[in-house]
């Protein structure tokens, strides 16, 4: 073997073994419930889906203010920023869309695995309510670590691209769990 | 106005190819609760085992794609030079982070005070790190390579692409392994 496979082996390694321990400790959180979610698996359904959206929507918010802060564009600091803000809503929206599309296609699934229309209904108010708020804070964590990273010189594509998608797994699993309890299903 | 018009356009195209996987992978995992039941401890380790898949390969499409790009590699469906290099290096980095997380999963599950069973964390992790290894990097370069000789360029396609394939196959080599293995 060349430098090319024990260069590649070297850099990977410590971010993967991070990301995966990281990884496991979200998953725990689900471990935890595991009773209630093979009772209802349905909920099981919905986290893959959650953790891809709110992942592949902090990529898109890092990078898009790492290319803003390094053009000028938008300014590197939290407050008063109009520039946050609008690509902050407009991810929201785009969030949104994607819950409606996500809790339309799983209906058929529903409809087979929950007897009442009433449930139908929670379990649509869980995808749609849980997606948005692990969105939000994901987004929220992406700006915050984003303008950090920028001002103490660190280039945001770099240093917070890595973790965005593991903070999106975390937070939505979490937001999951926590929406489902406020309906009394786990 | 006009910017979020455009974000909200673009994002959402992309995004409803990205979770329409999400949802095929989401169905296959509210499938395999008895495994669940059986493997304490195993739906501790799923997260980060799909997460991993998609940051593998994700991560080798984009080097293969930058390295045909630049003219390192020759578009031809041969295994040699500086594709085995890499192949060889993201399978190893895949089987190693796959007993990893086994072995992460078993201590987490111990001190949350699960029963958990090391030797099938591992026997399961490891083989399907091993099976979606095979098949993830197979898919992945082949289509570096068809798409690059199409004239399409791999960056725009193979990021979201990978991580919407990824999550369905590795919960499907999960069951594999499980089945395998007797479970």
């Amino acid at each position: 073997m060349t430098k090319v496979f024990w260069k590649l082996l070297k850099e990977s390694q410590i971010p993967l073994t991070l990301a995966a321990a990281f990884g496991v400790l979200s998953g725990a959180l689900l471990e935890m419930r595991l009773e209630s979610l093979i009772s209802l698996p349905i909920l099981l359904a919905i986290v893959p889906p959650l953790n891809d959206m709110a992942g592949d929507l902090g990529t898109i918010i890092v990078a898009r203010l790492t290319t803003a802060f390094y053009l000028g564009s938008v300014e590197p600091k939290l407050r008063r920023n109009k520039g946050l803000r609008m690509n902050l809503l407009s991810l929201m929206l785009v969030s949104t869309i994607v819950v409606f599309y996500i809790s339309f296609i799983l209906s058929p699934v529903y409809s087979l695995t929950l007897n009442t229309g009433e449930m139908l209904l929670t379990v649509f108010a869980i995808v749609v309510l849980a997606g948005m708020m692990g969105v939000f804070f994901t987004l929220l964590s992406g700006i915050f670590l984003s303008v950090l990273s920028f001002k103490k010189g660190y280039n945001p594509d770099t240093v917070v691209m890595p973790i965005i998608t593991l903070i999106g797994d975390f937070l939505s699993i979490v937001s999951i769990l926590f929406v489902a309890k406020v309906f009394g299903l786990v | 106005m006009s910017e979020v018009k455009k974000i909200v356009k673009e994002s959402t195209i992309a995004e409803i190819l990205s979770v329409t996987g999400g949802v095929v992978a989401g169905i296959i995992l509210s499938s395999m609760t008895g495994i669940l039941e059986r493997v304490p401890g195993m739906l501790a380790a799923i997260p980060a085992f799909l997460n991993m898949r998609g940051a593998i390969f994700s991560s080798f499409g984009a080097r293969i794609s930058t390295r045909l790009h630049i003219g390192e590699l020759e578009p031809v469906y041969r295994l040699k030079g500086l594709a085995l290099e890499e192949i060889l290096a993201s399978f190893t980095l895949g089987i190693s982070q796959s007993v990893l997380i086994g072995i992460f999963a078993y201590l987490v599950s111990l001190c949350m005070g699960v029963n958990p069973s090391l030797l099938y964390l591992l026997g399961i992790f490891a083989f399907a790190g091993f099976l979606s290894n095979v098949i993830m990097i197979t898919i992945t370069f082949f289509s570096d390579i068809w798409l690059y000789r199409r004239g399409i360029d791999p960056d725009n396609v193979i990021g979201p692409y990978i991580t919407t394939v990824g999550d369905t196959i590795g919960l499907l080599t999960i069951i594999a392994s499980a089945k395998v293995l007797g479970l």
